[in-house]
């Protein structure tokens, strides 16, 4: 059970300008919500994901890569798991 | 959608081998139509749904419903028992012949009745897997369905398949296209991820 730093600002935990939470569901939902408020971004903006499926440890940073947008934070906590996404481009 | 184009960069990689297409090819020898240049893959995805049985189909959706989360374009070609999943719960059982119309019975197809692959028991398998993908949240194929389709996933009903199962456009649900194997094979020539399932 590792808590890793997340953006910048130690201590305040950063929050998203859009705020997904994918708690309860499983494979594809987490990525299908994530896409959805990725979406409703603006470019530079910072979208959070919040997932219970442990998925998503391998599948966010997967996602990322393949549609070219960057993690900034991950977090965890007990069975949550957290990441932070800077919207690249549209 | 992402259309595949000859941007400067995907030609730059290979200049060489552009030049000597452009040199061989109005020269005529060899075979002119069967080996054009190689297509300009994108990421994409197309799957051929063959099977009708509920698991493999929903992991067909998965991969569909992930792959257009991220934005790239996803072809789904439902053909033989595949085509239970876009067949119309209230489809007609009345084929032109009585063979056909045999074959309606006993395959009435639709969405929520998919059978397992395994631990099918009459039917009792996948109501028991829907309630327990029920507790995890998991989208029964119908929500897959309509998921994919609001995602904008290409869904191409084979049409020898159907004349051979003795469907009608009627019966199949509203689908992008009704296609044969030229038209997958288009996509599959353009996309980096294909798959039978």
């Amino acid at each position: 059970m590792t808590t890793e730093e997340a953006t910048g600002t130690a201590g305040a935990r950063p929050r998203g300008d859009i705020v997904v939470d994918a708690t309860g569901l499983l494979c594809p939902m987490p990525i299908v919500h994530l896409a959805q408020g990725m979406r409703q971004a603006r470019v530079g903006q910072v979208v959070e994901v919040t997932a219970t499926d442990m998925g998503i440890l391998e599948d966010a940073p997967a996602w990322a890569a393949t549609t070219r947008h960057e993690i900034v934070g991950r977090l965890i906590e007990g069975d949550r798991y957290t990441f932070w996404f800077r919207k690249l481009h549209d | 959608m992402t259309t595949p184009t000859l941007d400067p960069t995907t030609t730059a990689d290979r200049p060489a081998q552009a030049h000597a297409d452009s040199v061989t090819t109005p020269s005529g020898e060899g075979q002119p139509a069967l080996e054009p240049r190689e297509p300009e893959t994108v990421p994409g995805v197309t799957i051929v749904v063959f099977s009708g049985d509920f698991d493999r189909v929903q992991a067909a959706f998965n991969i569909a419903v992930g792959a257009a989360s991220s934005g790239q374009p996803v072809t789904m070609f439902f053909t033989f028992w595949g085509l239970d999943v876009i067949t119309r719960p209230n489809a007609s059982r009345i084929g032109r012949d009585p063979l056909r119309t045999a074959f309606r019975w006993m395959k009435p197809g639709g969405a929520r009745r998919l059978p397992l692959t395994r631990f099918n028991f009459f039917g009792l398998g996948p109501k028991l897997m829907g309630r327990l993908m029920g507790e995890f949240k998991m989208p029964t194929v119908p929500e897959m369905l309509d998921l994919a389709r609001s995602m904008n996933v290409k869904i191409v009903a084979c049409t020898i398949t159907m004349g051979v199962m003795g469907l009608t456009k009627d019966d199949l649900i509203d689908v992008d296209s009704y296609a044969g194997v030229a038209t997958y094979l288009k996509d599959a020539n353009e996309r980096r991820v294909n798959l039978f399932i």
